[in-house]
């Protein structure tokens, strides 16, 4: 789907279309979905997050949506899961004064994993990194979108955001290798 | 299976189905929360022009200066014991004797 034709959606569903809204939420969601999902972990909890970026986007005064509606959903689902990572973290801390060790699943290569086991590594694995390099390495290596699509969402220069995905994927590779995992 | 391979997953279309309702629930509620507020910011701005329309009027038609009577600022005048005198408030004030 191209951003003039989500663009054209939003633009009906501003106007009263309903069906419009709902062929633009259908054609966003999946991607979205699993971007905020992996992001924090929880499925209901990224419903809400996907959910309020919708409305959000539907409340918009028709003249200033967005000319890429794909990438403004993004951004807005990405920050708000970015401050819930960052209020989860600084309840963590205080709750323990400790730090979040990765600890490995036992055994299990890539090979023999299925999808599901490998999204709960994965989500160990992440859930020892900082929100934003965590955002970082989802949006580039998981969802693989390009460094100015990884640094627009994030709203960060393109090299702090290469330099995130790096950082993320030297920790990463630490913790998925005992998992057997290639990052 | 290379975490690659994870960007092509794709969500139970139950989950979807449940997913939507929930989006157009809460649409309908926040379009009724906005329209409810809406009105209640009516309401209060009507209330306030009301009272501004009509308070001044019923301010002006109390009885505050009584033309038969003189004030302070009436030319000409000086008060003495026993003349009466119209104030603001619409009060008439009688100048009481002085017994010495």
């Amino acid at each position: 789907m191209t951003a003039s034709f989500l663009a054209g959606l939003l633009h009906a569903a501003h106007k009263g279309d309903e069906a419009a809204f709902r062929k633009l939420v259908e054609a966003t969601r999946e991607r979205l979905f699993w971007t905020v999902r992996r992001m924090v972990g929880r499925e209901a909890l990224a419903d809400e997050i996907l959910q309020d970026a919708y409305l959000a986007l539907w409340s918009l005064p028709a003249r200033s949506g967005p000319d890429n509606p794909e990438a403004w959903l993004r951004r807005t689902c990405v920050n708000r899961a970015l401050d819930h990572l960052r209020r989860e973290e600084t309840k963590a801390r205080q709750a323990s004064e400790g730090t979040l060790d990765f600890l490995p699943a036992p055994g299990g290569l890539e090979e023999t994993m299925g999808v599901l086991e490998l999204e709960a590594a994965l989500h160990r694995a992440l859930s020892t990194l900082p929100p934003q390099e965590r955002a970082a390495f989802v949006l580039r290596v998981i969802e693989g979108l390009d460094y100015p699509q990884v640094a627009s969402s994030l709203d960060v220069s393109e090299s702090t955001a290469r330099n995130q995905v790096m950082q993320a994927r030297r920790k990463l590779e630490k913790a998925l290798a005992a998992l057997g995992i290639k990052a | 299976m290379r975490i690659e391979e994870l960007r092509h997953a794709r969500r139970p279309e139950a989950d979807w189905d449940v997913f939507m309702a929930a989006l157009y629930t809460r649409r309908k509620h926040e379009r009724r929360r906005k329209a409810m507020s809406w009105a209640a910011a009516a309401a209060i701005f009507l209330a306030a022009l009301v009272s501004f329309w009509f308070l001044p009027r019923t301010e002006s038609a109390r009885p505050s200066l009584r033309a038969d009577v003189p004030t302070l600022s009436s030319p000409l005048f000086t008060p003495t014991t026993g003349d009466a005198m119209a104030v603001a408030s619409g009060t008439v004030l009688v100048i009481p004797e002085v017994h010495t």
